[in-house]
């Protein structure tokens, strides 16, 4: 009688399978199984299999979040990473520029990080990379308040690993002397920029009820994908298409 | 050669007749399966396709397995399709996942011999259902665990080991 097999030789060409099915939930689980030999490790650091674990969990598990926090000596704002996994896989993942950073806006891997409030400096960051890349400021007036995100640029992504590609910022910004509301983007690719382009001026006051004109509407938030910004006024939240300039109000 | 001539027929609970095939494992044992079962195996379906005397070869995997296998083919072929969302598709989905459950009680290295004969007679839904369970079993464990676990050798150096847990050092905590 032949003599038992190890269970190595067993599962040898299952190995693939069995780390395929390791839940993404928590990245420590991987990381642990890439240190139990070469194979393993060869095996789970494969830009193929990288590739195959992403299509096969399809839904990336949230790592954390980022917190703008008050660095207590200087009293400014610096961005913080808060896990949600019981070992972060960047236990050192905060971003190394000098306080007076924050993040304004994250989305696929990619965070916006801005410093000052008047003359926003933008820098898009990969925290899993570390790369940084520094924006020029839209020409716009020094007196709008601006909100920013960063979204993907690529119209049929699945998101699953898009983070090194073609990437867009959109800024919207209210102006409270003439009370209108200014829309630019600006989309990047490794074969360069398109610079800032201003897309939309929108005269709030035609469109929006404003009790106290010292209170300024704000944008307060975006809908990827379906061309809707939030506004906030005095009187309530609105909802606001941009291709067709409806708006409803929502309900408090 | 005829594909017919592989397989043989057994008359259903039903009063129906239903083809069956015979599949020989590794150890000369021989199993009457219905096709519809044997047929979860793409495996087996192509050299169904391709026929052949005197039953179906499948020397890769033995006796103990196969019928672990051929266990888990019958349950699942056995389901019909009733309509989605209803009561009686919920009932046969939580009946399926109980089996399931039931079937992966086993030792490690039955678990091992199942994922090796799933993944040879390519039974995508059985190769999933282990796989999954062993990655559960992993998913909780140290590397040094997992090592004694699966009888594997550690063959990073001392170097590689300390620079892996430097980099790492997030998980060791």
């Amino acid at each position: 009688m032949a003599p038992p097999r190890r269970l190595p030789e067993l599962i040898d060409g299952a190995t693939e399978e069995i780390l395929l099915r390791i839940a993404p939930e928590e990245p420590a689980h991987l990381v642990r199984a890439s240190l139990v030999c070469k194979l393993w490790r060869r095996l789970l650091v494969d830009p193929a299999f990288v590739r195959r674990y992403r299509e096969f969990h399809r839904t990336p598990p949230m790592l954390g979040f980022f917190q703008n926090q008050l660095a207590a000596a200087d009293r400014v704002h610096a961005p913080w990473f808060v896990p949600t996994t019981s070992a972060p896989p960047l236990p050192q993942l905060a971003f190394e520029y000098s306080t007076g950073w924050e993040v304004l806006s994250s989305c696929h891997g990619r965070v916006l990080v801005g410093h000052g409030s008047i003359g926003m400096n933008l820098v898009v960051w990969d925290p899993v990379t570390r790369l940084r890349q520094r924006l020029p400021m839209p020409r716009m007036r020094l007196c709008f308040n601006y909100s920013y995100a960063v979204l993907c640029a690529v119209g049929s992504c699945n998101h699953l690993d898009c983070h090194g590609g073609p990437f867009l910022v959109v800024s919207v910004g209210s102006c409270p002397v003439c009370s209108s509301l200014h829309l630019w983007s600006r989309k990047l690719d490794p074969k360069g920029s398109a610079g800032w382009v201003q897309c939309r001026v929108i005269d709030l006051e035609k469109l929006f009820p404003i009790n106290n004109p010292r209170s300024q509407p704000r944008v307060i938030g975006f809908a990827e994908g379906l061309g809707v910004i939030f506004l906030w006024t005095d009187v309530g939240v609105f909802m606001m298409e941009l291709k067709s300039g409806r708006k409803r109000k929502e309900r408090n | 050669m005829a594909a017919a001539d592989s397989c043989d027929g057994i008359s259903t609970s039903g009063g129906g007749w239903e083809k069956t095939v015979t599949l020989v494992s590794s150890d000369d044992a021989r199993f009457e399966v219905r096709e519809a079962a044997a047929s979860l195996s793409q495996t087996v379906r192509r050299m169904i396709r391709a026929g052949g005397d005197g039953g179906i070869p499948l020397p890769k995997v033995d006796a103990r397995t196969l019928s672990t296998v051929l266990e888990y083919c019958n349950k699942h072929a056995a389901v019909p399709a009733p309509a989605p969302e209803s009561s009686s598709a919920e009932a046969a989905a939580v009946d399926l996942e109980w089996f399931d459950k039931e079937l992966m009680h086993v030792d490690l290295a039955t678990l091992c011999s199942l994922i090796r004969a799933a993944d040879y007679l390519e039974v995508a839904g059985l190769l999933d259902l282990t796989c999954k369970t062993v990655a559960d079993m992993i998913k909780s464990k140290t590397a040094e665990e997992i090592r004694q676990m699966f009888g594997i050798q550690n063959d990073f150096t001392p170097e590689e080991e300390e620079q892996l847990s430097r980099e790492n050092a997030g998980v060791f905590e």
